[in-house]
């Protein structure tokens, strides 16, 4: 066939016509899908003021968290209700200490210790989980026995030995609670890696002589993050529901500074007279929860391979 | 059937072993020791009572009396109660905490399981997110809150039920307890069973009985019900270990003087034979509920085969 000059041309021309198809990786997907669900994203943005609330507000006000406000003090059941005057925007607690800037300072508290405590367990959980499951055969029953032991104590039992150990460093406490709440975390990731490994993107790595612990760490492991995404969102709710608990044992942060948990259970004993104590911290540990578990739902919808 | 369940046993007892030899240990290394109080002892007065309980010898052979006395079903004395032996403390408050654990259990079951099939039946209308927003509740308020809660409205403000006590278990003194300690576990059954629920609604043998005409209500309940309990009898295994061992806070606000108590009061007071005693307990209720739960999903799902 002879191809006239013109032809040629026109099949150019059209070829530039031809846009790129642009093609759209799982992640723009899952992003596009959470994008969709106002209630999540709705909740990101509430957790965002909340977290630049507690950091940002203790410079707003006119109280430090440990200052005592001794007028205040002598009579705080009407004294110390929330003022915009005197600026206790939400009251004093028993001692006469501004409410508002300990909520923030609470805040800052209650959110590190559940991003450190459910970060430790997610990298343990991850990389125990690929590796089990990867590996396969004896090992893995070896490591799944292991988990199996571990998941029969009692989980007060660690908390409270570790809280022997380490007395009142609530971070070590969180990093150490972190360290053994791993669990369910390795569990789920093992039960995708078993799917993920007879890929044929692994036997291809495999083929090409990359060692094992690359293929977990290139391979496995950035396709199991959806998963463990949406395990991280539903972990912190529940790393700063266990400080709460601690605290209410008495055994949290260290005084003057205190911790959503501490100030409820101190406002829990105190909430015939001064209700204000118990409402402020509880609507900010409540909205957090809610909103973390909010964002894990949009999460695991936009990021749960089986949905699809 | 049978050699499955003889196979859970004889796995379950190294992994008790190990249980009891960790805790031991872990709790004889940590920091502190049970006489270790502000009032200090004359040292000959503590010479006697650490040699009474053995304290003066080596860990490994406090370790092993602790385990013959176990062989033998005694879990020893305790070291800050001095008229009792643990399995006394035990058999005073695991009945306690194990009628209100039960109870709770079936209200948990119960509500939990019937909200979490409405959720998913209508699924996104105002009734889901009014069930699930409820279920997030209860989940996120902290029980130390919801107990003095329902005390301030049960029994100050409208005098219906007594504050506290436990009066042999009488049903008024049980509501409180029963609220405070199922309100999570409702929660939580409600969120699994709605989840499992909707991805079995979408299964292929539900348009099946649909296509064929079957009503609403024997598709639910006759199709669908079966494979959708299975993420929920997976979770109720543990739930219902955590739910009979009690609770410190409903021992705490309600003075029921479950087991929930004696597990933190023994670990502050370095009270080692009671803490492993509770232990013990715990980690083999859950060793065999958890062997329960693998037995019961043979059952409830004809594809596994043991």
């Amino acid at each position: 066939m002879i191809t006239t000059k013109d032809k040629v041309q026109a099949i150019e021309q059209f070829a530039q016509q031809v846009v790129d198809v642009e093609g759209r990786s799982l992640w723009q997907d899952a992003r596009r899908r959470f994008f969709s669900n106002h209630a999540a994203v709705i909740s990101l943005v509430i957790l965002a003021l909340v977290g630049a609330f507690a950091l940002l507000g203790p410079f707003f006000s006119q109280w430090h968290y440990e200052d005592i406000d001794w007028e205040a003090l002598s009579d705080i059941s009407v004294l110390g209700r929330p003022n915009i005057e005197n600026g206790h925007y939400f009251g004093t607690d028993t001692l006469g200490r501004d409410i508002f800037v300990r909520t923030m300072q609470g805040g800052q508290i209650s959110l590190l210790v559940g991003i450190l405590g459910s970060f430790v367990a997610i990298i343990i959980g991850t990389l125990y989980g690929a590796t089990s499951g990867y590996l396969g055969g004896r090992v893995d029953s070896v490591m799944m026995r292991f988990l199996e032991i571990l998941n029969s104590f009692p989980f007060m039992f660690f908390v409270i030995i570790l809280m022997t150990i380490f007395g009142r460093h609530i971070f070590l406490i969180f990093v150490a609670i972190g360290a053994i709440s791993w669990l369910d975390m390795a569990r789920i990731v093992r039960g995708q890696t078993l799917s993920l490994k007879n890929k044929e993107y692994i036997e291809a790595a495999y083929a090409c002589g990359v060692s094992t612990p690359k293929i977990i760490l290139r391979h496995i492991i950035p396709n199991v993050l959806g998963i463990v995404v949406v395990y991280a969102t539903l972990l912190v709710p529940n790393m700063i529901l266990l400080e709460s608990f601690i605290s209410f044992l008495g055994l949290g942060v260290q005084e003057p500074m205190t911790s959503w948990g501490a100030l409820l259970s101190e406002g829990a004993q105190n909430m015939e007279i001064a209700v204000w104590q118990l409402a402020w911290p509880l609507a900010f540990l409540v909205v957090t929860l809610f909103c973390f578990n909010f964002l894990g739902d949009g999460l695991r919808d936009a990021l749960d391979p089986k949905d699809r | 059937m049978l050699t499955f369940i003889s196979k859970r046993v004889l796995e379950a007892i190294p992994t008790l072993l190990i249980l009891i030899t960790v805790s031991f240990f872990l709790m004889h290394y940590a920091p502190g020791s049970p006489f270790s109080s502000e009032r200090t002892l004359p040292p000959e007065v503590l010479a006697n009572i650490n040699a009474k309980y053995h304290l003066d010898e080596p860990v490994i052979n406090q370790y092993f009396y602790y385990l013959g006395g176990l062989l033998q079903g005694d879990l020893g004395p305790s070291f800050r109660y001095k008229d009792f032996s643990i399995n006394e403390l035990i058999a005073q408050s695991f009945p306690v905490s194990a009628e209100i654990g039960i109870w709770s259990f079936l209200v948990a079951l119960l509500i939990g399981v019937s909200c979490g099939i409405l959720a998913a039946l209508r699924q996104n209308s105002w009734l889901d997110y009014g069930i699930m927003s409820f279920a997030n509740l209860g989940i996120v308020l902290p029980n130390f809150v919801l107990a003095p809660l329902c005390i301030l409205f049960f029994s100050i403000y409208n005098q219906w039920l007594p504050p506290g006590g436990w009066n042999g278990g009488a049903w008024p003194y049980l509501i409180m307890p029963v609220i405070a300690m199922s309100t999570s576990y409702i929660a939580q059954i409600a969120r699994i069973t709605r989840g499992s629920m909707i991805e079995t609604m979408h299964s292929n043998f539900i348009r099946t009985a649909r296509a064929k005409g079957l009503p609403k209500y024997r598709i639910v309940l006759q199709h669908a019900l079966r494979p959708a309990m299975l993420p929920v009898v997976s979770y109720l295994g543990p739930a219902f270990v955590g739910i009979v061992t009690g609770s410190v806070i409903v021992d705490v606000y309600f003075g029921t003087g479950g087991i929930g108590q004696h597990f933190i009061n023994g670990a502050l007071n370095r009270d080692y034979s009671l803490v492993m005693g509770v232990t013990i307990l715990i980690g083999t209720l859950t060793i065999v509920f958890n062997a329960i739960v693998d037995i019961l999903y043979a059952v409830i799902d004809p594809k596994i085969r043991y």
